[in-house]
């Protein structure tokens, strides 16, 4: 690397030399490492910290609220957990953050949405449509949905930068790591008082597992952090570079002079774009915009840059007005659905704005979209149009036409869901360990799942069936499902890669043997299995998959070679002296679930009392705390 | 929206979130059909939680390479999950 461009990657990734001599000595690697530089950066970014804690904070305090809303008690150790959830929560400014959280997903949404609709103007213009106006009036929807993407991106840009800014102020002064060590300590705390709290069991146990997460990935964030700083610290001091300045605190400045400057500057001094030749984009470097600032809320274009389809000469037509149209403070108003020509297109802060021909003043870019109806209104212009853009030609769209199109296209931007997959109630499960084996086990029946994928599943699944006494109750339907999963994927990867047959029938016959170890673990004997897959109507068995029905299975492996002889049902109840609350659960009567669900759902008891209740009813005996132990052992 | 819960879609059917997981800023979940008494009906889906103005949606994801992907990291976490059990 000569000089000159090492020179210009030091500049042009913002960083500034400190040591001249080292730089020298080490130059040659630095284009290699300067990407790795500016990574370590971010990460060891203090505010970076706090974020990913907070990130980590906001999640578990609500899930602990979630629990704690269980508790109908008002005595001394509630309110001392409950004051140190409120110290925590002020600790991190925890409204504030949420907000913040809240603004950025509505902004990076947008920006998703913006980048797609960006994406479609571009794709559309390479596309071969029947006549030129079809052309027209696709490129002229597509730009129109772009522009109000881009408006709302700005919004939800503008509200986050407030929030941000309020946040930073409060950041400003956080040291990362001493705040970490903090919330360490506010943790352990809580978990031990959460110890001391008028809850069951389970619910002590959430608590503490929610905190347990916690301290794990606040640690982990920390350790991130603060091998970052040592590594960036130590690339720094190899190249003799820093970065030029701390955004932590540029951030608020720069907004505030940002403003500034788009009122007072003349239009002269603000940064110029030369004119392009057709179809060239005009983009401004990456860094130049938003990034100066705002380095966290880049939109990764710029392969579609706004100036990809309009250029100088080119006509566009206002079709909204948002406040940064008049941010340049200009003198003439413009007028609705009215066509400009462009004089000028400059770029300032990464936005774009248009001079239009004989009127003074700039104007935002994102409030106007490629035109084609002044070759009715203004014929003179068409003549320039023509020559500027070929698309545009031969168009002969009106003006109600054309409204009609982009208020069709604004609905459909709307983005509304699907109805059907609109949440519309939640609730909490009783049944997690059963619903989480049963999720994966049916999660292998979905297209593109690899065979390997399902064998090594399969063996978890055994693990866990052999660990848990929910496969009494679902050890069967799981064989079927994981079965079912296996023979799909087996004759999926045959047909597809049939040179590999050895391969994937060895990989087949591995997962096939997990089966065992599911039956095995589920108490089910030979008999029964082949018994129940064939008289039972489940989901699975509707599938028409002859070839690997839990028979075949059983005749092709043999795979009960090794279980032992009948393992009785009572002696399994007799063993399980402890089921957890969703075991309990599943041994309820169809009434008697809907009742415990009743219950909790009311709030007035806990799932514990409720269940109690119930067994009372039914007349289940009630189990001592050291009998669920023996029954827990097994 | 988080896991460990089980969601009523606008279709009227009833999912467990079993596991969730946050890939380039998108949260998935997977979820698993269940029936009125919230038994597992083996059928599962993994979905992308998406927010419109009138609320939170679960769109199921149809992209195979996308699939394929989640589906190995619920695998893994699962592996976790059976382990943590252990200890």
């Amino acid at each position: 690397m000569d000089i000159n461009e090492a020179l210009e990657t030091i500049i042009s990734n913002g960083f500034k030399l400190t040591d001249s001599v080292k730089f020298d000595q080490n130059m040659d690697n630095f284009a290699n490492d300067s990407a790795r530089i500016n990574d370590l950066y971010e990460q060891q970014d203090d505010i970076n910290l706090v974020d990913k804690i907070n990130g980590s904070l906001t999640n578990s305090l609500d899930q602990i609220k979630e629990v704690m809303n269980e508790v109908t008690e008002d005595n001394n150790e509630v309110k001392n957990f409950n004051n140190k959830l409120d110290d925590i929560k002020s600790k991190m400014n925890f409204n504030l953050f949420r907000e913040v959280a809240a603004f950025k997903k509505k902004m990076e949404e947008q920006k998703e949405f913006t980048a797609e609709a960006k994406k479609n103007v571009y794709e559309l213009k390479n596309k071969t449509f029947d006549s030129e106006d079809e052309k027209t009036v696709a490129i002229g929807k597509a730009a129109y949905a772009r522009t109000k993407c881009e408006e709302e991106y700005k919004k939800a840009k503008q509200e986050y930068d407030q929030a941000k800014n309020e946040l930073n102020d409060y950041l400003g002064s956080v040291n990362g790591v001493e705040y970490m060590n903090d919330i360490i300590k506010d943790f352990n705390e809580l978990q031990n008082l959460s110890h001391t709290l008028p809850l069951n069991d389970n619910s002590k146990n959430k608590i503490d597992s929610i905190c347990k997460d916690t301290l794990s990935e606040v640690i982990t964030a920390g350790s991130v952090t603060i091998s970052a700083k040592n590594q960036y610290q130590e690339l720094c001091d190899k190249y003799g570079v820093e970065k030029k300045a701390d955004k932590k605190y540029t951030y608020t400045e720069t907004k505030e002079e940002d403003k500034e400057e788009v009122k007072e500057v003349p239009e002269e001094e603000v940064e110029k774009v030369k004119e392009a030749p057709k179809e060239e984009h005009v983009s401004e470097p990456e860094e130049k915009r938003e990034t100066e600032t705002v380095p966290e809320v880049v939109v990764e274009e710029p392969e579609i840059d706004e100036t990809d389809t309009i250029n100088i000469g080119d006509v566009v037509t206002l079709m909204s007005t948002v406040t940064g149209i008049k941010a340049l403070g200009t003198p003439d108003k413009l007028t609705m659905g009215t066509p400009y020509k462009i004089e000028d297109i400059q770029i300032r802060n990464g936005l774009t704005y248009y001079k239009f021909e004989g009127i003074n003043g700039l104007f935002d870019g994102a409030c106007f979209e490629p035109t084609t109806k002044e070759y009715t209104q203004e014929p003179k212009k068409i003549e320039e149009v023509k020559e500027q853009d070929v698309v545009k030609e031969e168009t002969s769209i009106t003006e109600d036409a054309l409204k009609e199109e982009a208020k069709q296209e604004k609905n459909e931007e709307k983005k509304k869901g699907n109805p059907e997959d609109k949440v519309e109630h939640i609730r909490i499960s009783t049944k997690a360990t059963i619903l989480r084996t049963a999720a994966v086990a049916g999660l292998f029946v979905l297209p593109t799942i690899p065979l390997k994928l399902v064998v090594a599943a399969a063996w978890l699944i055994t693990e866990e069936c052999q660990k848990n006494s929910f496969v009494r109750v679902e050890g069967k339907r799981i064989f079927e499902t994981v079965k079912k999963a296996l023979g799909i994927k087996e004759k999926e990867e045959l047909e597809k890669k049939p040179e590999e047959a050895e391969k994937i029938k060895e990989e087949a016959k591995s997962g096939n043997k997990s089966l065992k170890g599911i039956a095995e673990a589920s108490g089910l004997t030979e008999e029964q299995i082949i018994e129940d897959v064939q008289k039972e109507t489940t989901p699975v068995q509707e599938t028409p998959i002859e070839e690997t029905t839990a028979q075949n299975v059983i005749e092709e492996n043999n795979i009960f070679d090794n279980i032992p002889e009948e393992p009785a049902k009572e002696e399994v109840k007799e063993e399980n002296k402890e089921p957890e609350m969703d075991e309990r659960f599943a041994t309820l009567s169809d009434e008697n679930k809907g009742i415990y669900n009743s219950l909790v759902a009311s709030g007035k008891v806990t799932p514990e009392e409720a269940m109690n209740q119930i067994e009372e009813v039914e007349g289940t005996r009630t189990i001592a705390p050291e009998e669920q132990s023996m029954g827990r052992a097994m | 929206m988080k896991k460990d819960t089980i969601v009523t879609l606008g279709n009227k059917k009833d999912y467990y979130l079993a596991d969730e997981t946050v890939q380039s800023g998108i949260k998935y979940f997977l979820g698993t059909r269940v029936d009125e008494n919230d038994n597992p009906i083996y059928e599962s889906v993994i979905f992308k939680e998406a927010e419109y103005e009138d609320g939170t949606y679960l769109e199921p994801v149809e992209d195979p390479e996308l699939i394929e992907l989640l589906g190995a990291i619920f695998t893994v976490n699962y592996g976790k999950f059976v382990k943590e059990n252990e200890e």
